[in-house]
């Protein structure tokens, strides 16, 4: 064998040794390769299946959102138009405002226009208080004038009333002495009438009254009525009166006890079917 | 063998002359040689730390990076 074949031989070997290391190395490192390319691969679909899970929540998670969204864009919309309806408002309100604030102004000038008013008033009053004062005064001076005024008439009437009853005793006792010298003389002097206690029809002018009371005397079972009318209207004892009530006659009175304003009288007849009651006519003669 | 081989004309006690076996040998290990730049190449490619002899780490893969 030539040298150069033993030595292209031994190089051959040797080449042979090392590609076969090669080998063994590149074949080990691609196998390593390939089983974390597998690997990796593996993570890959993995991470790509949670990835499409994430994919899919986020798109759940993202059309929940977009109604959120929408919901919140509607519920902006609703505000947006419940701002424009209160800035409406306030602006309603402001003008309102101004026109109660104009108001309360013109409130307050004529407030003070009152007052003065008032002031006015209250010095009118014053002065009208001070002089319905001296009016009263005046008043109560002239009052008093006529009180003494209507006691001095009173004292003149008093005594007016005593020389009335003086009169009066005097034409009575003057009517006596003429009737005590009729009596004498004859019956047809005017009264009708015999002894003095006997009852006797007056004559004179017609007087006339009501019945005021009606009672029946227990002692003596007759009944007894209360005249109007007394020895002021010339009514004297013993006097006989009639009772009529209407154009009715109604009885006969005889006076027993006469008085200056009143009368009690004696019921000596009454008409049949009638009775006598207050508020019956009673006169002196019945025309 | 070396019964054959004196047999055989290049068996004989002389001076040995490149023949078809040197050429072959001469092929051999240019393809050879070629290989192993190839096997060298990829291995470098593929090796720890772009060395063609070195192995990789199970799960801890460690290539050189393209272009180098």
């Amino acid at each position: 064998m030539h040298v150069l074949t033993k030595v292209f031989v031994f190089i051959a070997a040797v080449l042979s040794v090392a590609l076969s290391t090669l080998v063994i190395a590149f074949a080990v490192n691609i196998d390593k390769i390939r089983e974390d390319y597998q690997n990796l691969a593996s993570a890959k679909a993995a991470i790509e299946a949670q990835s499409a899970a994430a994919s899919a929540i986020s798109d759940q998670e993202r059309s929940r959102l977009n109604s959120v969204i929408e919901q919140l864009s509607r519920e902006q919309a609703t505000l947006k138009a419940s701002l424009g309806n209160l800035e409406n408002e306030r602006n309603t309100l402001s003008a309102a405002k101004a026109k109660a604030e104009t108001e309360r102004d013109a409130i307050t000038a004529k407030i003070a226009e009152l007052g003065e008013t008032t002031k006015t008033q209250a010095t009118l009053i014053t002065s009208y208080r001070d002089e319905v004062t001296t009016l009263r005064k005046n008043e109560l001076d002239f009052r008093q004038r006529a009180l003494d005024m209507d006691n001095r008439l009173n004292d003149l009437e008093s005594q007016r009333e005593v020389l009335e009853q003086n009169f009066r005793a005097v034409q009575e006792q003057l009517a006596e002495a003429k009737r005590s010298s009729a009596s004498a003389a004859a019956p047809a002097a005017g009264i009708v009438s015999g002894a003095a206690d006997q009852s006797f029809v007056y004559t004179g002018p017609r007087i006339q009254g009501r019945i005021e009371d009606v009672k029946v005397d227990a002692s003596t079972g007759k009944t007894l009525v209360k005249l109007s009318v007394g020895t002021n209207d010339r009514v004297s004892k013993n006097m006989k009166m009639f009772l009529v009530r209407g154009d009715q006659f109604v009885a006969n009175v005889v006076v027993i006890t006469p008085d200056l304003k009143w009368s009690v009288a004696e019921v000596t007849l009454v008409n049949k079917g009638l009775q006598v009651t207050a508020g019956d006519l009673v006169v002196s003669r019945i025309d | 063998m070396s019964q054959f081989g004196m047999q055989m004309p290049a068996g004989r006690k002389r001076a040995a002359s490149p023949d078809v076996y040197t050429g072959l040998a001469v092929i051999a290990t240019v393809f050879l040689a070629a290989a192993t730049a190839v096997m060298w190449q990829a291995g470098a490619k593929v090796g720890k730390g772009g060395s063609p002899i070195a192995l990789q780490e199970s799960g801890r893969i460690e290539l050189p990076a393209l272009g180098k």
